[in-house]
């Protein structure tokens, strides 16, 4: 099955913008068709090919720009759409219609521009690439920069994607990245830091993973503080020797005085911790029993008249019985008294007995709060008079002193019988001392003991504790280390063993590739050299490494040399021509398409010609997308391919926001009137001047007229006087009657007349300069007539040619030749 | 060139015939590590840290192999 292009639209790309991006190519006689499209420098031709590399690239990667980000000295991805694209609301999209030269179906791929990473290929082209691997677009500075420029591991990922295999490329670099991650990921710096805390620990004394070493110095160590038992009787390991020093300790601990000291201070601290609690709490309570007083006091006060609680029952009792007249006790009338009546006088009696009842409540419950306060009391002196113990025991004359001082003041409070209300200011000084007691002044104590007292003694079992604890710790640690170092190198070993094999069918495969295609590349160079000794290609693959390298040798294999040192530009670039060339010929049958930009800047006029014959030769068959900025190449390269299934397009000009003008290259008999109507002698002149050419191309090669260009060597400095002469001279061996009206024409005489045929040719200095549009008119007006000499004179159609009886004839089968003056016919 | 040249250089062909055929002999080759081998790098697409990412499952291999955990 094979796939050719079928149209290419292109539209808001680098500077193609809404014309000139439309190609229609397909297929013709079931060959493919080219175009080959010719314009000067900054015209966009390259942005057709960019456009096209875009579109068939895996994620959207022009490769000479990269995926550069916006500040990228490239130009990355977002260089791809034109700058006016979306100011003026075009798309910048690809899109390429494909078609199947056997079943006819068609495909249809659109692409638009994405800058960013996700930038999914179509499928269709998926479907067209399928069996098309190599790499397809050549641009000039690709082939001596890979040739010359590129390191071999660089040579090798171009040459990968030229022959289609870079996926196995990509996979071979995950290969390699996966072993050097695996080498790197040794534990050697990890082991060398717990060797070190092994000579740390050990005093310098063993310096290297040597257990044996370590549990001698371990036990030694150990030894320094057994006494009772020698440590190898009973101890064959680090942590049994720990175990021991570790009672050893507790043992001195418990005997020595510095232990008590310890034990002493540490009860100190406890109960300076549990006397905080005891003075809020007496806070709390002075705070309820001054209220508890206070209240009590009130009551007492407003039941100041109610203290013959008795007296005033009974005379309650009276009153309600008897109701005298006047009061029982000062026997005044009821009116004249402050109470005013008898019932008033009963309320006030009633009001004044429930004031005494209030009384006695508060009461009770302030004699309650009392002897709360009372315990709280006693509870902070016993803890004080601890605390002033235990600080004697562990001298500490500051704590005794305010412990002695604040004991008293606790006890003067105690024994005093003041109302609460009285010893308040005592109250708010105490605690305030007893808090600065346990919160600065006992923790500043206890931070000044001496650290010996607590530890001077078990100090060295300690340090040799920490150190048998630290060795273990490296000794586990390195045991650790050197399992899983073990596991990771067995681990590697097993991935190399599958990446070697993958290597291996990899470089038997990029070797099988090679080989291909070294005859094929060796030929294209003598098509481009024929007169050169070719030199003997080499090309060094080595999958494994991932290298790639040429070399060539000139008169024995013996002594290879590398290219850039011994061939001329030109020839370094056709190394890489034709390496390209035969990959895409071998390997993109099923695609035959493919696009060469510029490529043959640094080929002189004579290999340029030989490469058109290239094009046309070896690469007939393909389909081809050809831009050049040589105008002699695409003209031999018209000349040499223009019966071919070629076209050919040229851009005449450019403007930034409009993008390329295209014009057809395949100019008609309407055209030219066109053009010499407008008025343009130098355009209208070149038409003419094109249209002649061509005419006398086709038909010395229809009638077999020996022209230089039928493969001559300097076929781009042909004129129309190339044509002229060889064309006439093959005329006058024709039919003597045709050879008469020919020569016998106006037309003929008029050309041939003037100089005028030669005049405006290539060979000119301007060959493109004509005087007047005059004279574009009068030359164009004449070769007309001159051609309708050649065409049938019953059916119009030009005459054909059979070369084999030397004679003229028409399909339509009348006579062809104009009436004779004389009877004579036909011949 | 035949069609069967160019599918010759394809690199899913490569890899198929290698996980299928070549690799699978578990006397030469440790299978386990073929496996992640295939996960990594046998697929349409294959991840631009695939190198990397297969590095790490292995080195989780390994420690498993080490601490004597099933791997």
């Amino acid at each position: 099955m094979t796939w050719i292009v079928s149209s290419i639209s292109i539209s808001g790309v680098k500077g193609v913008l809404n014309r000139a991006g439309e190609f229609e190519l397909g297929y013709k006689k079931e060959k493919p068709v080219s175009i080959a499209i010719f314009g000067p420098n900054g015209c966009g031709k390259s942005g057709y090919a960019d456009a096209i590399e875009y579109m068939f690239s895996l994620d959207g990667e022009v490769k000479h720009l990269g995926k550069g980000g916006a500040d990228s000295e490239l130009g990355g991805k977002h260089a791809i759409p034109h700058v006016l694209a979306e100011e003026k609301g075009i798309a910048p999209e690809v899109s390429i219609e494909f078609i199947n030269t056997e079943t006819r179906d068609r495909l249809f791929a659109k692409r638009p521009i994405q800058t960013g990473r996700v930038d999914p290929r179509p499928g269709e082209i998926d479907t067209v690439l399928a069996q098309a691997p190599a790499y397809n677009i050549l641009r000039q500075h690709d082939l001596r920069h890979f040739v010359v420029d590129m390191s071999p591991s660089e040579k090798f990922s171009e040459f990968s994607q030229w022959i289609g295999i870079e996926d196995i490329d990509n996979i071979l670099t995950h290969l390699k990245t996966t072993q050097n991650t695996l080498k790197n990921a040794g534990l050697d710096r990890e082991i060398s830091e717990h060797l070190d805390s092994i000579r740390s620990h050990t005093l310098e004394a063993v310096s290297t993973f040597d257990l044996q070493g370590i549990l001698n110095w371990c036990t030694a160590e150990a030894e320094k503080h057994l006494e009772k038992f020698t440590p190898q009787d009973v101890a064959k390991t680090i942590p049994e020797l720990i175990e021991l020093l570790n009672k050893r300790r507790e043992e001195i601990v418990q005997q020595s005085k510095g232990a008590r000291a310890v034990q002493t201070k540490r009860q100190l601290g406890e109960k300076a911790g549990a006397l905080p609690s005891i003075i809020r709490k007496l806070e709390s309570t002075f705070s309820q029993s001054l209220k508890a007083e206070q209240d009590r006091d009130q009551a007492q006060s407003e039941a100041s008249q109610s203290v013959f609680r008795e007296v005033w029952q009974a005379a309650q009792d009276l009153l309600n019985s008897e109701k005298p007249k006047v009061c029982p006790v000062c026997q005044t009338p009821w009116e004249k008294t402050k109470v005013g009546s008898l019932d008033d006088a009963c309320v006030a009696l009633s009001v004044s007995l429930d004031e005494l009842a209030e009384f006695e409540a508060v009461s009770k419950r302030c004699l309650t709060e009392r002897k709360n306060l009372q315990d709280t009391l006693t509870a902070l002196d016993s803890g004080l008079l601890q605390v002033n113990q235990l600080a004697e025991t562990l001298s500490l004359p500051q704590v005794v002193s305010q412990a002695s001082q604040l004991h008293t003041t606790c006890e003067q409070m105690m024994k005093s019988d003041k109302n609460l209300q009285e010893l308040t200011s005592q109250f708010t000084n105490f605690y305030s001392s007893c808090d600065q007691f346990v919160h600065t002044q006992i923790p500043q104590a206890l931070d000044s003991m001496p650290e010996e007292v607590a530890s001077q003694v078990t100090l060295p079992i300690g340090t040799s504790i920490a150190n048998l604890q630290a060795l273990n710790e490296a000794i586990q640690k390195i045991e650790t280390l050197q399992r899983r170092e073990a596991a990771v190198r067995e681990v590697e070993q097993q991935f190399g063993q599958v990446a070697d094999e993958i290597r291996t069918q990899a470089k038997a495969l990029t070797e099988d590739a090679v080989a291909l295609l070294r005859s094929e590349v060796e030929y294209i160079y003598k098509q481009i050299y024929p007169d050169e000794a070719v030199p003997h290609v080499h090309i060094g693959i080595d999958a494994a490494k991932r290298d790639l390298t040429f070399r060539v040798s000139f008169h024995s294999d013996d002594r290879v040399v590398p290219p850039a040192g011994y061939l001329s530009e030109s020839q370094i670039n056709t190394l890489g021509l034709a390496l390209f060339l035969s990959a895409v010929r071998r390997f993109n049958k099923t695609f035959p398409f493919l696009v060469l930009d510029d490529i043959v800047s640094s080929y002189d006029a004579d290999n340029r010609a030989r490469i058109v014959d290239l094009l046309a030769e070896y690469m007939q068959g393909f389909q081809i997308f050809l831009t050049t900025h040589d105008e002699r190449f695409f003209t031999h390269l018209k000349q040499r391919l223009q019966s071919e299934n070629w076209r050919f397009d040229r851009i005449t000009g450019y403007e930034f926001d409009l993008g390329p003008r295209r014009e057809s290259e395949i100019v008609t008999c309407d055209e030219i009137s066109r053009l010499i109507n407008d008025g343009d002698s130098q355009i209208a002149g070149n038409a003419v001047r094109q249209y002649m050419e061509d005419w006398f191309d086709e038909m010395c090669a229809k009638y077999d007229a020996y022209t230089p260009h039928k493969r001559g060597p300097h076929d781009y400095q042909r004129t129309l006087f190339d044509y002229w002469e060889p064309f006439l001279t093959r005329v006058k061996t024709l039919n003597p009657r045709f050879k008469d009206i020919v020569f016998t024409s106006n037309a003929y005489k008029r050309l041939s007349a003037v100089s005028i045929i030669n005049y405006y040719s290539h060979y000119q200095a301007n060959p493109y300069a004509w005087p007047a549009i005059g004279d574009v008119k009068y030359v164009w007006e004449n070769f007309i007539e001159f051609t309708k000499l050649f065409c049938c004179c019953s059916c119009g159609k030009l005459l054909k040619f059979n070369s084999d009886k030397n004679r003229l004839y028409c399909i339509c089968g009348d006579a062809f030749f104009p009436p004779p003056a004389t009877s004579e016919s036909s011949d | 060139m035949s069609e069967q040249s160019s599918e010759l250089f394809q690199a899913s062909e490569l890899l198929r015939k290698l996980f299928d055929e070549a690799l699978v002999d578990s006397n030469q080759f440790d299978q386990e590590i073929v496996q992640i081998t295939r996960l990594h790098l046998d697929s349409a697409s294959i991840h631009s840290k695939a190198g990397s990412n297969l590095a790490k499952d292995l080195l989780d291999i390994a420690e498993k192999r080490a601490t004597g955990g099933e791997s």
